[in-house]
């Protein structure tokens, strides 16, 4: 996980990175959490760490976002970018599922809120193309 | 378990981000101005509701008929994961009607409920031709 502080140019993976600025302004507005977790869904953000990581990897930068400390209130953003990121994983993916449960949202205000909601809405869909084979003239 | 809906429309999407379902151009009846045809997009559509929490996966059965014709009949695997709902959609590219008349979706989950819905293919030539027929009883 990149975390150099002097990093200026080009995309990086991390919490630097991703707290961009209009990120950092859903964070800081968001009166209620749906709102901030539909700022943060079409954020170019979350939109660059789903393109970039894989849910395992979200989720353990997020598992080790949520171990340090909360020193300014911008640190707040990488964390409920990855936890926004997460609301995109197949609802069939159990082993996340769990692991989302389970991780300790305590330094997010609207944390287990948002966890709430994504979870209520991971509803499993069975999509199948079909093609009929077409009939003979009655 | 009970079904929350079901219907047909011309597409459907579900929202990568959100997983939100979006339905479009729902077919409450197909007007054909020519008989037979083949209905170009049609997607089916169904929610089910489960009472419990558990994960669940279970076979359902679609059947479609366009009046007395039998179209087909599909497996469909459904799962409730972790949560009370499961959502169907099924995209079909091309349905032949030959006739004028009811076209029937049938979702049947064992034991279970079984989602519904029905439109009508109607025949713009013979309605037209009803309504421009004289009336056979005279006006005084």
């Amino acid at each position: 996980m990149d975390t150099d502080e002097t990093t200026t140019s080009g995309p990086e993976i991390g919490p630097r990175a991703i707290a961009t600025p209009s990120a950092k302004e859903a964070v800081l507005v968001a009166n209620t959490p749906s709102f901030l977790l539909d700022r943060l869904r079409k954020d170019i953000a979350v939109q660059y760490v789903l393109d970039s990581m894989t849910p395992p990897e979200i989720m353990r930068a997020l598992h080790e976002a949520l171990l340090r400390p909360i020193t300014d209130v911008t640190e707040l953003v990488p964390r409920y970018v990855y936890l926004v990121a997460l609301s995109a994983t197949d609802p069939y993916d159990q082993v996340i599922w769990n692991q989302i449960g389970s991780l300790d949202l305590s330094q997010l205000e609207w944390g287990e809120a948002i966890r709430r909601i994504i979870r209520a809405e991971a509803i499993p869909t069975t999509t199948m193309e079909v093609t009929l084979p077409s009939l003979p003239r009655p | 378990m009970r079904v929350q809906f079901a219907l047909c429309a011309q597409t459907a999407s579900v929202d990568r981000a959100s997983n939100r379902l979006s339905i479009f151009n729902v077919i409450d009846h197909f007007p054909a101005t020519v008989l037979p045809i083949v209905i170009p997009a049609i997607t089916f559509v169904a929610v089910i509701e489960s009472e419990t929490d558990d994960n669940i996966n279970v076979k359902g059965t679609l059947e479609i008929t366009a009046g007395n014709n039998f179209l087909g009949k599909i497996e469909v695997p459904i799962s409730f994961v972790n949560g009370r709902l499961a959502r169907v959609v099924l995209n079909f590219q091309g349905m032949p009607v030959h006739q004028a008349g009811p076209v029937t979706f049938r979702l049947s989950i064992p034991n279970g409920p079984t989602a519904e819905t029905t439109f009508q293919v109607t025949n713009l030539t013979q309605a037209e031709a009803i309504q421009a027929a004289p009336a056979t009883h005279p006006i005084a």
